[in-house]
């Protein structure tokens, strides 16, 4: 019996798709939300460029800076992790998603470290627009942050045993994706909070 | 060893140095004046525009993925990079 389930797909749209396509209507839609809370804070910055530069020369380069190596390095540590549990190589998996959620615990420390120091020099939400923008966007960017530190433990707990089922392996690619889209919204947060002169 | 030669290896190493560079071209390092620096500033953005697809593509796959979410993806980076350029010109001083 000849169905159109046993059909080839067209050759144009062969390619497969990783994690849940689920997990990518959320991530586009994710990503959009915060291309336009980029725009939007680009848009502000241009209406007193004096205000949000004098107000990003008192930022710590150096702690945004570190913090993208750590991302980078996690994200590394999950393809690899991915890749480990796709060879059923169980030891190699969850000793490479172990590491990326140190990484990950290692942004939440350094983000304490920065906002302490910001805190204590009476540097808040309410100090002025960039401040405000400063708070809402690196905190709306830990908030996912967060959920991706459960989301990383739930992925080495699930990796210590051997995974059989495509299933399994497509739980572990959802969560992939969803780390690998906090990595890309810090890579375009970082120039454009820190650096941008 | 593997882990080493994984093609995803030789893309963050590429990352980890464009983000170096970044931050060395965008903090007190490589400019000495709190004045609005255009050339610096669109690189770091193309730059950011440019890692941001290296992680869509290479990290997380798509790559593989079917045309219509390579090019979903595609627009996002461009329309993106092309958005915040626009933006930080508005706010440059006029010539």
């Amino acid at each position: 019996m000849n169905s159109a389930v046993d059909m080839p797909l067209p050759k144009t749209m062969k390619g497969h798709v990783p994690g849940e396509t689920g997990i990518w209507v959320f991530v586009l839609g994710d990503m959009s939300v915060f291309a336009l809370m980029f725009g939007t804070f680009l848009y502000y910055r241009a209406l007193d460029v004096d205000l949000y530069m004098r107000s990003q020369a008192t930022l710590n380069q150096n702690f945004g800076a570190i913090n993208t190596l750590l991302l980078l390095a996690s994200s590394w540590f999950v393809v690899m992790g991915v890749d480990a549990a796709r060879q059923r190589r169980t030891r190699a998996a969850s000793t490479l998603f172990a590491s990326a959620f140190v990484c990950g615990i290692g942004f939440a420390v350094v983000k304490f470290f920065e906002y302490h120091e910001k805190i204590s020099a009476g540097l808040t939400l309410t100090t002025n627009g960039f401040y405000s923008y400063y708070y809402m966007l690196t905190g709306l960017h830990f908030a996912h942050v967060s959920i991706g530190l459960v989301l990383l433990g739930f992925m080495w707990a699930k990796s210590r045993k051997p995974l059989t089922e495509a299933k399994q392996i497509m739980l572990l690619e959802s969560g992939a994706t969803y780390w690998h889209m906090v990595d890309v919204l810090w890579i375009v947060l970082f120039p454009l909070i820190y650096l941008l002169k | 060893m593997t882990l080493l030669r994984h093609h995803a290896t030789w893309i963050w190493l590429l990352l980890a140095t464009v983000t170096g560079l970044s931050w060395w071209f965008g903090s007190d390092h490589g400019i000495h004046s709190s004045t609005p620096h255009a050339g610096i500033a669109i690189g770091l953005l193309i730059a950011a525009c440019i890692k941001a697809r290296l992680i869509i593509f290479h990290f997380m796959e798509v790559r593989h993925a079917p045309w219509p979410l390579r090019l979903v993806c595609d627009v996002w980076v461009l329309v993106v990079g092309v958005s915040l350029i626009s933006l930080y010109w508005m706010g440059l001083p006029p010539a």
